[in-house]
């Protein structure tokens, strides 16, 4: 079995606006600190550190590729009223309020999350080099280097049944979201030139404008493929 | 099979003056190198030095300076080599008080400003930091085009002339592809690491950048990237051996082979 990819893709918690409130026994709004949780299980870390102000036995972790539970150990029921309906849809819920029970589970995927069911392809580093070089006298002059980016390229195969949560993921990647790329989904340490199939800090190429979709087999319709390309920030080394 | 191998240009940005003790004879001599003299290989560097210093005469006439195209002794490819032929030496890179050759020393590879040595054969501490030796030759090594600028002008009169002259300035530019590959068995996911290293080097070192040469069996091609920003895309090699990427690089040369 190949490996499968995973793209995350981050989050940026808002100052004062990711709030929720918890009702059990009494009413206790709490608010996410500002700042970007690097992974989907960072979303959930941050969340459960919020809830467990309240009490510890109070939990949110990841509970499948996309989804989170949020669970309180007494069992006790409690309640949840999203004040910010952007937090609920990062996690997989639908915004509405969760009453009634001692634990809920996303009910859709996160729009941020998607895990591949089929191998990618073609996934290879490259390096873009910024220089100074001053054409007219380059047989005396030094050429210098400004800047130094890594490069991924990759050809990613999305099923016909997982197109939807693909574009979910693909619209924040195309407005410049940074997402976390696992390139072996079970391998979530850093890339480096000791551990190649490690996980990648990414943006969308600035020179992608567009992505096209190719359904080899047409009109079959089992798969689609597209290349993408991303700069990367992680480790160089 | 055909080697090939990169190494960036030497760059004097400041003058240095570097000691050879013969210990046998207790001669010395000390080769200067002005500020913004330049080598386009390194390999012409160790030749120059060598020439320099057999000049000299006596035992210093027995004196070698190479670069390593092949492992020896423990060390790679890319690694400077002396070699005086009788008994041991000292080399100093900051003859003089001056400090300007610690960063030479530095970019050909070695850890320490002095080298004494008992022995007849020294070779520096690691390679020369701007070298590249992989292990298999290129898949190619191509001149694409060879293009001529010209300037014209138009005078007020409305007659017009062009100018273009090989003797002065106006060299043609040669577009030369070059398909490196890379063997990516072993630690540190093999010479792809190496590669980005010497790009490093080539760019970043004081005593290096642009041009670098590109040797090919028994052709030398002093290179720049063309165009503005480089990019470079590794590839999997399809049908390679295990393990064998690829990249091609597009670059223009003055050289006339």
């Amino acid at each position: 079995m190949p490996q499968l990819h995973k793209i995350e893709c981050k989050w940026r918690f808002r100052l004062g606006t990711q709030k929720f409130t918890v009702t059990q026994g009494g009413a206790t709004a709490l608010t996410c600190p500002d700042g970007w949780a690097e992974t989907f299980a960072g979303i959930a870390a941050v969340v459960q550190t919020r809830l467990q102000t309240i009490s510890g036995n109070f939990s949110c972790v990841v509970s499948s590729a996309g989804k989170v539970t949020i669970a309180h150990s007494g069992p006790t029921n409690f309640t949840i009223d999203w004040t910010e309906p952007s937090l609920a849809t990062a996690l997989g819920f639908d915004g509405s309020q969760l009453t009634g029970a001692a634990t809920y589970t996303s009910t859709a995927q996160s729009p941020l999350v998607f895990e591949a069911s089929l191998p990618w392809s073609g996934d290879r580093p490259g390096l873009v080099f910024s220089r100074k070089a001053p054409r007219l006298f380059k047989k005396t002059k030094k050429t210098l280097k400004l800047a130094k980016v890594r490069t991924w390229t990759v050809s990613i195969r999305v099923a016909a049944d997982e197109v939807e949560q693909w574009r979910r993921v693909a619209n924040l990647l195309q407005i410049g979201t940074p997402a976390r790329w696992y390139r072996n989904k079970d391998d979530a340490v850093d890339w480096s030139w000791t551990n190649f199939d490690g996980a990648v800090d990414v943006v969308l190429s600035s020179e992608i404008t567009s992505l096209s979709d190719d359904w080899p087999g047409f009109p079959l319709r089992q798969h689609l493929i597209q290349d993408l390309s991303f700069f990367t920030w992680s480790n160089n080394d | 099979m055909i080697q090939t191998y990169l190494q960036g240009r030497i760059f004097i940005y400041q003058a240095v003056t570097i000691r050879f003790t013969d210990t046998d004879s207790s001669a010395t001599t000390d080769v200067v190198f002005a500020e913004h003299v330049s080598f386009d290989t390194v390999d012409l560097f160790a030749e120059h030095l060598q020439t320099t210093v057999q000049a000299v005469g006596g035992n210093f006439g027995d004196w070698t300076f190479s670069v390593l195209t092949a492992s020896e002794a423990s060390s790679v490819a890319g690694t400077l080599k002396i070699g005086t032929g009788n008994a041991g030496f000292q080399v100093d890179f900051n003859q003089g008080g001056a400090t300007t050759g610690t960063g030479l020393r530095r970019y050909l590879g070695h850890n320490s400003d002095t080298i004494s040595t008992g022995s007849s054969t020294y070779y520096f501490a690691s390679k020369v930091q701007a070298s590249f030796y992989p292990e298999r030759g290129a898949l190619s090594v191509v001149r694409n085009s060879t293009k001529y600028d010209r300037i014209q002008m138009m005078t007020i009169g409305g007659h017009s002339f062009s100018q273009f002259s090989k003797d002065t300035l106006d060299l043609p530019i040669i577009a030369l592809r070059v398909s490196l590959q890379f063997n990516t068995e072993g630690d540190d996911y093999g010479e792809l690491k190496i590669f980005e290293l010497f790009l490093d080097a080539v760019f970043d070192y004081p005593n290096g950048g642009e041009p670098f040469s590109v040797t090919h069996g028994d052709d030398v091609y002093v290179v720049w990237f063309s165009g503005g920003d480089v990019v470079l895309e590794y590839a999997r090699m399809i049908d390679g051996f295990n393990g064998a990427w690829q990249l091609e690089l597009a670059l223009e040369t003055y050289t006339e082979n």
